[in-house]
C-alpha cells in the first residue's frame, strides 16, 4: 500500500491517496483541493481515482470532489446520505469496505460533526479533524466536546499505541504520541485518575 | 507507502527491518541488516518505504539522502550528518538524537514526537509540518528556518534558538522553554497558549 500526502491551501488541509504498491484504481481521502500538483501525484504514480472517502462533509474536505468527478468516474463513501447533491455509499461504524484489495474499516467518532469517521487502513488511522497533531477536534458546545472526547476515549484510544494518524489538519502523528502529549487527551486522563 | 509487516517471531510486536523478516532483535545478522539499511540511505537516491526500528546508528553520513514514507522510529542517532537531506512523510518519533547535523535539510510531514534532541544543528532547513510534540532538545539550533505547521505542544527546550525563523502557524502550547531564543522571528505569528 502507498499513502501519498498532498496539502490543500484551501481550509488549510490535508488530503491523501492511498493505493497499491503498483497503480491503478486508487482512493483519495478529504480532498479539499483538485488542483494541479495533486492531478501529477495521481497521474505520475499511474493511479485512477476511483473512490472518494470522507471524513466528514465540511467544506475544508469535499471542495475538491466537483473537479475530481469531472475527470474520474469515481464513487463516494461517507456517513451522509448526499454530498453536494452527488449520491454516497453510506458506511457506518465498524463497517468495512474492501477497495480495490485494499480493505478499509470506518470508525464513527461523531462531536466535532454527527457523521465523522476514522478510517483505519492497515495500522494507519485517516482521523479528519477529530484528533489532530496536539489537538481534539473544535466544537460547538460543550456537549459536543464531551462526545467527542468520549468517542475517542471509547474508540481510538484502546488501539494498538504503534497506529499511525494522519489528519485532516497539521502535521501526521501517532496514537501514542497523542496519548502522551496532547494536551486534552491528557487532561481527561488526570481528570479520571483523580 | 508503508510497511506495516511485523516481526514474525512470536510475541515480537515491533516492526519487521526492509529487506528482512524481524526486527533488529530477532535478526539473525542484526548488524549486516543494519548497515544494509543505512547504505541505502547512503547512496542519494530516493528511498521509500524504509523500515528500521530500535537501532544504534553512530557517525554515519547521511547527507543528501532524499527518504519518503519511512518508519525509523525508536533508534539512536549518535553524531549522523542529515544535511542537505530531502524527506518526507517519515516517522522518527521516540528517538534519541546526539550530536546530529539537520542542516540546510528540507523536512516535510515527518514525526520525532516523543524524541530527545541533544547538541543538534537544524539551521538553514525547511521544517514544515513537523510534528516535535513533547520533545527534549537541549543545546539545540533551529536559526533561520522555516518551521510553518510544526508543533513543539508538550515540549522541553533548553538552551535552543530559533533566531530569525518563520513561525507562521507553529506551535508552542504546554512548551517548556529555559533560555530560548526567537531573536528577530515572528513569534507573534506562532501559538503559545491553548484557546
Amino acid at each position: 500500500m502507498k499513502i501519498f500526502f498532498h496539502f490543500s491551501v484551501v481550509g488549510f488541509s490535508n488530503s491523501y491517496l492511498v493505493g497499491n504498491q503498483d497503480g491503478g484504481d486508487a482512493m483519495v481521502i478529504d480532498p479539499g483541493v483538485m488542483d494541479v500538483e495533486l492531478l501529477k501525484i495521481i497521474e505520475e504514480n499511474g493511479y485512477y481515482i476511483r473512490y472518494i472517502l470522507l471524513t466528514h462533509r465540511h467544506e475544508a474536505h469535499i471542495s475538491g470532489i466537483k473537479v475530481i468527478k469531472k475527470i474520474y468516474d469515481a464513487e463516494i463513501y461517507a456517513n451522509s446520505m448526499a454530498i453536494l447533491d452527488y449520491p454516497v455509499h453510506v458506511i457506518s461504524h465498524k463497517e468495512v469496505v474492501t477497495l480495490n484489495g485494499i480493505a478499509v474499516e470506518a470508525i464513527h467518532v461523531p462531536g466535532h460533526s454527527s457523521d465523522s469517521l476514522v478510517y483505519r487502513i492497515g495500522k494507519a488511522l485517516f482521523t479528519g479533524d477529530v484528533l489532530t497533531c496536539g489537538f481534539i477536534g473544535n466544537t460547538t458546545n460543550e456537549l459536543s466536546r464531551s462526545l467527542l472526547m468520549r468517542s475517542i476515549m471509547e474508540r481510538l484510544m484502546p488501539l494498538d499505541e504503534t497506529y499511525l494518524i494522519f489528519p485532516g489538519h497539521g502535521p501526521p502523528t501517532t496514537l501514542k504520541a497523542e496519548k502522551l502529549f496532547n494536551p486534552d487527551i491528557f487532561e481527561y486522563y488526570q481528570q479520571v485518575h483523580h | 507507502m508503508f510497511s506495516f509487516k511485523g516481526c514474525t517471531t512470536t510475541g515480537c510486536t515491533r516492526i519487521a527491518v526492509t529487506g528482512s523478516d524481524h526486527c533488529l532483535k530477532h535478526a539473525q545478522s542484526p548488524d549486516e541488516l543494519r548497515d544494509a539499511v543505512i547504505r541505502s540511505l547512503e547512496h542519494h537516491e530516493i528511498v521509500g518505504s524504509v523500515s528500521m526500528t530500535h537501532a544504534l546508528i553512530r557517525d554515519h553520513n547521511m547527507s543528501g539522502s532524499r527518504m519518503y514514507a519511512s518508519n525509523m522510529a525508536s533508534n539512536v542517532y549518535v553524531d549522523c550528518d542529515f544535511s542537505e537531506s530531502f524527506v518526507q512523510l517519515s516517522f522518527f518519533d521516540f528517538s534519541k538524537f546526539i550530536r546530529c547535523r539537520f542542516t540546510d535539510i528540507t523536512l516535510k510531514y515527518c514525526v520525532f514526537a516523543g524524541s530527545e534532541f541533544t547538541s543538534c544543528d537544524f539551521s538553514g532547513s525547511d521544517i514544515l509540518h513537523c510534528n516535535f510534540l513533547g520533545i527534549n532538545a537541549v543545546d539545540c539550533s533551529f536559526d533561520d528556518s522555516d518551521l510553518y505547521f510544526s508543533n513543539f505542544t508538550n515540549a522541553s527546550l533548553s538552551s535552543v534558538t530559533f533566531r530569525d525563523c518563520n513561525l507562521t502557524k507553529s506551535y508552542f502550547v504546554g512548551s517548556e522553554r529555559s533560555e530560548v531564543n526567537f531573536k528577530y522571528s515572528n513569534y507573534e505569528e506562532a501559538v503559545f497558549t491553548r484557546t
